[in-house]
């Protein structure tokens, strides 16, 4: 008889994303059984009360330290945290989109459960403590976003998303997994514990050629420069409701996922990787924003700011202390509220006909919808980092963590960037207050539920800004037990 | 550099060398003899007619071919569960359950969106 441990640890550890996995199915198999007319609502709530009970689950367990199915799952303050990123930001994905897909002519219900999906899947990665249930996650985090970046089947550019996506996705992960192939080889061991007790005897060749392979698929997935060409057109070409959750909660899985287990599992080879992630956040932080300078498209030029972001952040994790893993999950909280914000504000701009999302048709948004102008004004000024707003404080724990580990040129070269980074964003802001507007005003449609998640984003963006020693204290805690 | 790790690229050398060797030679001694009919398209044997352009080809057996292999590589789990059933016991057929659930949501939803109707 095998005897397989599946206990009260094991029942808790998968209970919040088995919870958004069933809400999923159960949603799926109302889309398309429940007879109904289009522009109804009851798929997206049924979606959304899947998400709730994950974030239930989320909420009751904060607090438990526990390590399930010998280890290779787990159940502490990284994983829970990182569930309630990904959860409100599926929710508001799920808010966002309601109206915007109807009105673009995609009748595909299948959206919302399949961001459902997604998000279990981004559940898992934040948990896995086994490189085998990260590939797992992984997996069924892209599948699911590979079809929602073509949902949008009759547009060219969402169905040329879809493939880049997927031809490029497939690719990073064959380098994934040939990166696990290398650590089995080298240490007998895939989950991070045994990885870990192997490192010592493992021939040093498979484990740089592997930390090599897994930095390619992980980066690919975090659109860390050098693998970061598929992200402006794949961002560009989706519906901005998908690109919205690709740049927050696809970005955020990855980001945990790539933290948990190179300050984990490869913390002994530390002095290996911390170089490879310092060359490639001050690369990454610098494309992405020398890009974004000339772009004339807001969306784009969102892109290419979403690929600066992961610079800010990877330089955290090359820091490698539990201070700034602290910072990064602070940072991966402030950033889906504003980020979710600013994707919602081109959702409201687009119309049935045009998407409205170049920066000429911003000009004077000011005059045509003050509400609206003001809301992206906000976003805009916390992704820049001006106090005190909530990307302020991400940025200054992250460097404030460099500094503290005497990591002074990495510091010195992040806040540079914030400064290249606040010419582009405040074009926006100017183009909106002091521009006079370009053409007819478009027939915006009213769409309540866009309009309460860009509420909760500005909430969110401000509150997070004035309070955020609740969500650092519970972050660095968290990884205090992880970086050993 | 004990022996159990230079296996690896021993081989990978040995593969290498046996390929290159394989498809040089046919390349060194085959005879060629280009001409018309070698140049044209190749269609099943059939002479082409027409442009792939101007009209287009039903593909509805390439959702049914998706819809096989998905299944399929599905069932392909059940076999090592089937070897270990009596030793899993109880807790062996409840994953088997809850996994073949996930696959029964997964039939109804191409079953209720059409997918297995030929027209």
């Amino acid at each position: 008889m095998i005897q397989v441990p599946f206990g009260t640890a094991e029942w808790q550890s998968i209970a919040p994303f088995s919870l958004v996995a069933i809400g999923g199915m159960i949603a799926l198999l109302w889309a398309v059984f429940a007879e109904e007319r289009p522009g109804t609502t009851s798929v997206m709530w049924m979606s959304q009360a899947g998400l709730a009970a994950g974030l239930v689950a989320t909420i009751a367990l904060l607090g438990s330290e526990k390590a399930s199915f010998g280890g290779t799952f787990a159940l502490d303050g990284v994983s829970l945290l990182a569930n309630l990123v990904f959860l409100l930001s599926a929710s508001m994905t799920l808010f966002m989109a309601q109206g915007h897909l109807e009105s673009m002519g995609v009748r595909a219900r299948e959206f919302y459960p399949l961001v459902l999906f997604a998000t279990a899947g981004m559940m898992i990665m934040g948990a896995a403590r086994d490189l085998v249930i990260l590939f797992l996650g992984i997996e069924v985090m892209s599948l699911a976003a590979y079809v929602l970046a073509g949902i949008h089947r009759r547009d060219p550019g969402s169905t040329e998303a879809a493939l880049k996506y997927f031809v490029l996705g497939a690719f990073a992960t064959c380098f994934l997994l040939y990166g696990i192939a290398a650590f089995y080889g080298a240490t007998g061991a895939t989950s991070y514990d045994g990885i870990r007790a192997g490192l010592a005897s493992a021939p040093r060749a498979a484990l740089i050629g592997g930390v090599a392979l897994l930095v390619v698929a992980l980066g690919f997935k975090a659109a860390i420069v050098p693998f970061q060409a598929w992200t402006p057109d794949v961002y560009q070409g989706a519906p901005t409701a998908v690109t919205a959750l690709m740049s927050v909660g696809v970005k955020a899985a990855a980001f945990v996922g790539i933290t948990r287990l190179f300050l984990d599992g490869l913390g002994p080879l530390h002095q290996d990787w911390q170089r490879i992630f310092w060359v490639l956040a001050v690369l990454t932080m610098t494309v992405g924003n020398v890009f974004a300078l000339v772009q004339g498209n807001v969306k784009r030029m969102l892109a290419y700011s979403s690929i600066a972001h992961a610079g800010y952040l990877l330089a955290g994790v090359a820091v490698g202390t539990s201070r700034a893993g602290g910072a990064v999950l602070l940072y991966l909280f402030t950033y889906a509220f504003m980020t979710l914000g600013a994707f919602g504000v081109l959702i409201a701009l687009g119309t049935g006909e045009k998407p409205n999302d170049d920066l000429d048709d911003l000009r004077g948004l000011a005059d045509r919808r003050p509400l609206l102008a003001g809301a992206m004004t906000i976003f805009l000024l916390s992704l820049t980092g001006i106090p005190p707003l909530a990307g302020f404080v991400g940025k200054f724990y992250v460097v404030e963590s460099a500094v503290n580990a005497g990591w002074f040129w990495l510091a010195i070269l992040l806040v540079l960037n914030s400064a290249i980074a606040a010419y582009y964003y405040l074009a926006v802001i100017v183009a909106m207050w002091m521009r006079d507007p370009i053409g007819d005003e478009p027939a915006w449609e009213s769409r309540p539920y866009l309009a309460a998640a860009l509420l909760a984003a500005t909430v969110g963006t401000v509150l997070v800004g004035l309070f955020p020693s609740g969500t650092l204290d519970f972050a660095r805690h968290a990884f205090a037990s992880i970086v050993r | 550099m004990d022996e159990s790790s230079l296996a690896l690229p021993i081989s990978a050398v040995l593969c290498a060398v046996v390929v290159a060797v394989m498809v040089g030679a046919s390349w060194v001694l085959g005879k060629r003899s280009p001409n018309r009919a070698k140049g044209a398209v190749f269609e099943a044997g059939n002479r082409a007619v027409g442009e792939v352009k101007s009209h287009r080809f039903p593909v509805k057996f390439y959702l049914t071919a998706i819809l096989f292999i998905v299944f399929d590589v599905e069932v392909v789990f059940m076999y090592p569960w089937a070897v270990v059933f009596r030793r899993l016991g109880w807790f062996g057929l409840a994953e088997m359950a809850a996994f073949v659930l996930v696959l029964a949501v997964g039939l109804a939803y191409v079953w209720k969106v059409g997918a297995l109707e030929w027209d």
